[in-house]
């Protein structure tokens, strides 16, 4: 059980090092983007998360969640550049309200397995 | 260990790069100078400002040492030299906004003196001969020039603010005559209720050119053929 919740910090922790290290810097056209791809992947790992918990966790679907969430809302994003309206931000709605979902049922499930104990 | 904590630790990196890598980007915008506030900017051009009227005196200063310790000039470079005040006679002339009130939707514009009157008086001066000119102690050079800078008119760099006085070293008699002329550029701006004075001088002054324009790409051809 510890595991489960330290070793994905462990993992946030890393990537905020590697950011902080690399000369990462994204043109400002594309922030956009990023945005975007920051939540599809924070969606992503609550999402896996909520689902390891209820022991109905599936790589598969995991991945291809992932890829194609992320592609549609980079699609969704670039539509949105072409026809002058900010389409990135239904994308950004979406992800956020799931974002919500998700951290209620990973809390409930949380919150009540360390009561239960 | 459940199969899914590696997949999620893995994306739980990635958020983390990612999230860092455009909180970079956003505040390395920020700092940029299109989204500063416009009062910063005001503060940054006076900071500018008065470091460069503070480097045109230590040029000015500059220059008078040099032309102690040089060796005298010939007379002939003398007078192109812009590094020298020059005196002689030639006219001054003193133009001002229009005092007129405006009449109801009347373009404020037509009141006030531009860039392209200026431009136009100096143009008809040179034409009429004048050899050194300045517009309220900016000397004109070959890389002056004269362009508008909001409520203001800029030359060498410096931005000037009505009454310009404009200052000509020439034939006064040929010089006042082609900015008389009828129809000519006076009558022209009187038209529009601008105040022009002109008087000749037999003592007029123009400064020595004090800003930091030079000769980068230009160079002699040949200096022996140079004349």
């Amino acid at each position: 059980m510890t595991s489960a919740v330290v070793l994905p910090l462990l993992g946030l922790v890393a990537g905020i090092g590697l950011g902080v290290v690399a000369p990462v810097s994204i043109p400002h056209s594309l922030a956009k983007y990023t945005a975007v791809a920051i939540l599809a992947a924070l969606d992503t790992g609550l999402g896996g998360i909520r689902a390891g918990l209820e022991d109905r966790f599936d790589l598969t679907s995991f991945v291809s969640g992932f890829t194609f969430n992320s592609l549609l809302a980079a699609a969704l994003t670039y539509l949105g550049d072409m026809l002058g309206i900010d389409l990135y931000l239904a994308a950004v709605v979406v992800f956020g309200v799931r974002l919500f979902d998700n951290s209620a049922v990973v809390r409930r499930l949380v919150v009540n397995r360390f009561w239960s104990q | 260990m459940q199969n899914w904590i590696v997949p999620v630790t893995l994306i739980a990196g990635l958020s983390g790069t990612l999230i860092v890598a455009q909180i970079k980007t956003q505040a390395a915008y920020r700092d940029d100078l299109p989204s500063r506030r416009v009062e910063e900017l005001v503060l940054m051009l006076k900071d500018a400002e008065a470091e460069n009227s503070r480097l045109q005196a230590q040029v000015e200063s500059l220059r008078e040492g040099i032309k102690e310790a040089g060796k005298p000039v010939q007379a002939a470079k003398l007078v192109a030299a812009r590094e020298l005040a020059l005196t002689g006679t030639g006219i001054e002339i003193e133009i001002s906004d229009s005092a007129k009130p405006l009449g109801k939707g009347e373009n404020p514009n037509i009141a006030i003196v531009h860039n392209e009157d200026l431009l136009k008086i100096i143009n008809e001066l040179r034409a009429s001969g004048a050899e050194a000119l300045s517009i309220n102690d900016q000397r004109l050079i070959e890389m002056s020039e004269i362009s508008c800078a909001g409520p203001t008119i800029l030359v060498n760099k410096s931005r000037l603010a009505p009454p310009f006085v404009i200052r000509a070293i020439g034939d006064a008699t040929t010089m006042l005559a082609a900015l008389q002329l009828r129809g000519g550029v006076v009558e022209y701006l009187q038209f529009y209720g601008i105040q022009v004075t002109i008087s000749k001088k037999s003592d007029i002054q123009v400064p020595m050119y004090v800003g930091g324009a030079s000769y980068q790409y230009a160079r002699p051809l040949s200096s022996r053929k140079a004349t």
